[in-house]
């Protein structure tokens, strides 16, 4: 037991000092009205950041902007990965190949994404222009990142670039975990491919889908690194995240007690959408059991 | 291939041609950028703007960033600060990990719980506090102050994935070599941490290329070179020179090779600690 402590206590010593102590202290400064330009003279505020932050213009567009990325890159990179899964899945050649291919996006640091997508997306010399005015599906270039709601298209593509490999790897999992016997059976019995997707594997693999799902959620509703590359939440703030307002709260108008505000209030949001995936989840598995019964 | 086709009926050639078509198409949109960053790179500068391929191949950004721009600086920064953080959350980790698992004593069951959790954290929330802590104490723009950071946000993932490869790991191995009369520590260098090899190798990897990756809290705790690591140093080519597209294709390509190779030779490591969350959960 005390051998357990000691080998233990570097991992709680560095979690106590490094989590557990920096987000009491920042729970703290979210109640007082903490400035890097005058930090001797500390004020209790209560709930003032609280609910200056809820009700000011730059949160709600924030919050607007993180939901409307999350719920556009998740839908698609959902679609993809799924179809993609299937596909590698069903083919019998070269599924380590393609399995490789699809991991190196994941490799790539989100700064270096966010630059090669800058530059593709350049509105006078971007790849992506060129290519559609050269099959004419244009006239004149888009200013992709010029425009606030084509910057935020770019943002949902270079999101669902960067990341519908690590569905695909995830569901790929999930497939391999079905039992063929399963398909075989469904075959005997008639069903094409669709009917056999749609009742084997769309539920067997729901729960792997939804923790696949939590967890993208999870991360791009944090996303900073690529946002901050790609527009630094430019034009004007059309696509400032909350991470990038937190940002600029904090590092560039050095209020600590707002920003330490807005940080926990979009902690609470991810923890009320996690929880409802989680719920989600959860409900199916009991409905599963009385089937199984 | 037509010959290997005739025995099937049409429908099965058209669901085979519907599925590599599927493949493909989603692949080479993976593929395009990363093979546009790397034409990008080595175009000479005056057709960096013509959406063209290059009519020669020149290595002059290559060149030119090494030299001039210094980016060896910052790749040795990374490599420094990713090594030493992948060996401690290594170390860390290991010993956590095995604890937890095998050396059970009150509420450990509890104090794990919350390790693994914090790992939900949004990165902003911790690096507020933590920013103000490494200022207090002097250690701003310090290469130690990043490697403390980096162990920190890895350390959760890596405790809980060496604690379910502990957990698994069979007791009646360990108890033989306490007959043989060796010690608790032994009995963990000896015995187990040969057998948890692959572990630790995702373990390593994992951190390794977070740490390699990292943008942001690097980019709010550093400020000259000494303790820049790439990204931060890439960051700026955009800024400091005016948008220098040639000089930023090379240097992204320099700062993603080492990933990629690791990508390449350990992939497998790589998709089963990426996936064992999935499979375990």
């Amino acid at each position: 037991m005390i051998f357990g402590l000691i080998i233990t206590s570097p991992a709680i010593l560095i979690i106590g000092c490094l989590y557990i102590f920096p987000v009491f202290y920042s729970f703290y400064l979210s109640f007082t009205d903490f400035n890097f330009f005058r930090a001797s003279e500390v004020k209790i505020i209560g709930f003032k950041n609280y609910i200056d932050s809820l009700i000011s213009n730059d949160f709600i567009n924030s919050l607007k902007l993180t939901c409307t990325i999350s719920f556009f890159s998740v839908v698609f990179e959902f679609l993809f990965g799924m179809l993609l899964a299937v596909m590698v899945y069903k083919i019998s050649k070269r599924k380590e190949f393609f399995k490789t291919l699809l991991l190196i996006p994941m490799m790539i640091a989100p700064v270096v994404v966010g630059l090669m997508f800058r530059f593709m997306f350049n509105t006078e010399f971007g790849i992506v222009n060129t290519i559609l005015m050269d099959i004419g599906l244009i006239k004149e270039s888009i200013g992709w990142l010029i425009s606030g709601g084509m910057a935020k298209v770019c943002i949902i593509i270079l999101d669902i670039w960067a990341t519908t490999p690590l569905m695909f790897l995830l569901l790929y999992a999930g497939l391999t975990m079905i039992p063929p016997e399963l398909y075989e059976a469904a075959k005997v019995d008639g069903a094409n491919d669709w009917q056999s997707f749609y009742k084997i594997t769309l539920p067997l693999i729901k729960k792997i889908a939804l923790l696949a799902i939590l967890i993208r959620f999870m991360d791009v509703f944090r996303v900073f690194d690529s946002i901050y590359i790609l527009t630094k939440g430019g034009p004007g703030k059309a696509t400032e995240s909350l991470s990038l307002l937190i940002y600029r709260t904090n590092w560039i108008n050095y209020d600590v007690g707002r920003a330490s505000s807005l940080s926990f209030i979009m902690v609470f949001i991810m923890l009320v959408v996690a929880s409802m995936i989680i719920w989600l989840s959860k409900d199916h598995s009991e409905n599963k059991k009385q089937m199984m019964v | 291939m037509k010959k290997q086709f005739r025995l099937k009926n049409p429908v099965q050639i058209i669901s085979k041609v519907v599925q590599y078509g599927i493949i493909i198409g989603l692949s080479s949109f993976v593929l395009f950028p990363i093979i546009w960053l790397v034409i990008t790179s080595v175009k000479v500068r005056s057709e960096i703007y013509i959406s063209k391929l290059p009519s020669s191949i020149s290595l002059l950004s290559y060149i030119t960033v090494l030299k001039e721009y210094r980016l060896e600086k910052f790749f040795f920064n990374s490599i420094i600060i990713a090594m030493t953080t992948t060996i401690l959350v290594v170390i860390i980790a290991c010993l956590g990990g095995y604890g937890f698992s095998k050396f059970k004593y009150p509420i450990s069951d509890k104090i794990f719980l919350i390790c693994v959790l914090l790992r939900m954290l949004p990165f902003v929330t911790l690096m507020i506090p933590l920013y103000l802590v490494i200022a207090k104490l002097g250690l701003t723009n310090s290469k130690f102050a990043l490697i403390i950071g980096n162990t920190a946000f890895n350390l959760p993932m890596g405790l809980w994935l060496m604690e379910t490869f502990f957990r698994d790991f069979p007791d009646e191995l360990l108890e033989a070599s306490y007959i043989d009369g060796a010690s608790n520590l032994k009995a963990l260098i000896n015995i187990a941490l040969p057998i948890s090899k692959p572990s630790i190798s995702v373990v390593a990897i994992l951190t390794f290329i977070t740490t390699w990756n990292e943008f942001m809290f690097a980019l709010v705790v550093t400020s000259d070179n000494s303790s820049q690591p790439l990204t931060v140093g890439i960051s700026m080519l955009t800024q400091q020179y005016g948008v220098r597209w040639d000089l930023m294709s090379a240097a992204s390509m320099i700062y993603i090779i080492p990933t990629l190779l690791i990508a390449l030779m350990l992939q497998k490591y790589i998709i089963s600690g990426l996936t064992l969350g999935a499979i375990k959960g």
